[in-house]
């Protein structure tokens, strides 16, 4: 038998399994980094200085906030001012200190401190610094962690990812951050060689999460953050992670974020051939609203979906300097009597200035190029002004 | 319109059943067709096909999974358009495809042949075992054919952690079947 004989054998999968893959959620308890050989360089110390001197006036910042999420940008020095003062992003170290809080813990020689939070009312990010847990050279790190808020735990969707030691350059390639040389690739694929190890030992953990509630109410709140143990992702026994560490770590402090209002525009405006317009549009500085009013092509908004296979929240958005700041992903809800559909995007890849956006572009479906490969067309672009 | 719906109008013969069909599932079918024959033409052709495979098959068939049921039919159509020769002169996605199938025949056996019912039935009990997450990227790898760009972008993960959960599941693919005393 053959791998083409594999691919048509396996025509009659079981139908749930196949309606599960087009039609299913994709729920990730906890967004896992590929687990692959760890690099530990040792730097030259010129090359370190360098890499230093441009970014000495951010480093109070996380790595996880500082270098750019999930292939963002940076966050330049006006943004990072804007944050604080908006109260979007929190040092911890530095303002939590009541008698109440305890955002640090030490057990079986390894501490774990929450450093930073970046929230508005929908949601946001918590970045844990961990000390003094010894990560195997050709590991990847895993942990276990559960949270509650005021008592109890909310029923809030989340995500969580390790810093694995990776940027984008200008040109969008991948190079490390501690010296921005092009990531290694190893084996048949191709796979980044990752660096989760900073100079100084730590390893930077982050959450994402997204409330249930936009109006604020969880500022003042209560949490607690509790982990259980310190591992290692698992390869040999496939998704069984191996915990090496077991123990307990509890973090609790005060949660706090911007309620800033969001800068609003009233687009009113067609995207591409969808019998779709952008009525509204509310943009803060780490989440977005979108507001589209469907005309009677279809008669909701599942069968516009289920029919155009495409995503109705934006894709990201332009800056007055002509680059774009990517948003991805995103959820909402249709509301069936004005026939309108309200996407929120909470935990943007960047955090934003709204002041500097003047457009907004959405993806425009995808053809096959002369290659024979997929190809996205050009984005559509909604200007704003 | 639901699919018990679009179902009544095939029970009463009513045509109006594939334009709802098409209305409905067109655009998944037609990019399903496309991943497989990379090919615009071919693809519509293979859509079309399977309006009409369904016309001619329910009833008496009343498929109570009916995306699948379609996609079935689509993805029958779509490689038996493709030109395998042709395709592996351009580099196609689908060499990527049966190179990786072939890292989960077992012990390197590559002789002999197996039953496609059973086949199915035994991948289908090992995606099972798997967690949603890992069994949805490998059936759109290698049901629906999706480029490992596009399933990262469908799920919001990076390509490396698409291709690190692939290679993860073949390799425990290939143990499993090794296990069950599978032949292929």
């Amino acid at each position: 038998m053959t791998g083409k004989d594999m691919l048509l054998g396996i025509r009659n999968l079981d139908a749930d399994i196949l309606e599960e893959a087009e039609f299913g959620t994709f729920q990730e308890k906890k967004t896992r980094v590929s687990r692959k050989k760890t690099l530990i360089l040792v730097l030259a110390a010129t090359l370190l200085l360098a890499t230093l001197t441009g970014a000495a006036a951010f480093t109070r910042w996380s790595h996880t906030m500082q270098y750019g999420r999930l292939g963002g940008n940076q966050p330049s020095q006006q943004i990072k001012e804007q944050a604080q003062q908006s109260g979007l992003s929190v040092m911890l170290e530095e303002t939590k200190t009541g008698p109440n809080e305890q955002i640090s813990a030490t057990d079986q020689g390894i501490t774990v401190t929450a450093v930073q939070t970046v929230m508005d009312q929908h949601g946001g990010t918590v970045v844990f610094r961990i000390d003094g847990f010894d990560l195997p050279e050709g590991e990847a790190p895993w942990l276990w962690w559960e949270y509650q808020v005021d008592g109890s735990k909310p029923h809030w969707s989340l995500g969580a990812q390790f810093f694995n030691g990776t940027i984008s350059d200008e040109n969008g390639n991948l190079v490390y951050a501690k010296n921005g040389k092009p990531v290694q690739r190893v084996g048949e694929y191709q796979a980044a060689v990752l660096d989760y190890v900073d100079n100084n030992g730590s390893i930077e953990f982050s959450i994402d999460f997204n409330f249930d509630k936009d109006d604020g109410s969880y500022f003042g709140k209560e949490i607690v953050v509790t982990f259980t143990g310190f591992g290692l992702q698992g390869e040999k026994f496939g998704d069984e992670d191996i915990m090496t560490v077991p123990g307990k770590w509890e973090l609790r402090w005060t949660l706090s974020g911007s309620t800033e209002e969001p800068r609003v525009w009233k687009p009113n405006a067609k995207i591409g051939h969808w019998g779709l317009t952008l009525l509204e549009v509310r943009i803060g500085q780490y989440s977005m609203e979108t507001v589209y009013q469907l005309d009677d092509t279809y008669p909701d908004y599942k069968t516009f979906r289920d029919a155009n296979e495409w995503s109705i929240c934006p894709s990201g958005v332009r800056l007055k300097d002509g680059t774009d700041a990517k948003a991805w992903g995103g959820g909402g809800e249709w509301d069936a009597e004005s026939r309108t559909y309200t996407c929120v995007s909470t935990n943007l890849v960047d955090i934003l200035d709204p002041e500097q956006v003047v457009g907004m572009y959405f993806y425009a479906g995808y053809f096959i190029n002369e290659e024979g490969y997929r190809e996205d067309k050009p984005y559509y672009y909604i200007p704003f002004e | 319109m639901n699919d018990d719906e679009i179902m009544k109008l095939f029970f009463t013969r009513n045509e109006d059943a594939i334009q709802q069909t098409a209305r409905k599932y067109g655009a998944r079918l037609l990019a399903l067709a496309d991943n497989i024959v990379h090919n615009r033409e071919d693809a519509e052709e293979s859509v079309n096909d399977t309006y009409l495979k369904a016309w001619d098959t329910i009833p008496p068939a009343r498929p109570e999974h009916y995306y699948a049921y379609l996609a079935k039919i689509c993805r029958n159509f779509s490689f038996g358009k493709l030109d395998w020769l042709n395709a592996a002169k351009r580099k196609a996605e689908v060499v990527s495809l049966t190179r990786e199938m072939e890292e989960c025949i077992p012990g390197g056996v590559q002789e002999g042949t197996m039953d496609a019912e059973l086949l199915s039935k035994t991948i289908s009990a090992f995606l099972r075992t798997q967690t949603p997450q890992n069994r949805m990227i490998f059936v759109r790898r290698y049901w629906y054919a999706d480029p490992v760009a596009e399933i990262a972008r469908r799920y919001q993960i990076s390509e490396s952690a698409v291709l690190m959960r692939l290679h993860r599941t073949r390799s425990k693919l290939a143990g499993y079947l090794k296990k069950e005393g599978i032949q292929v």
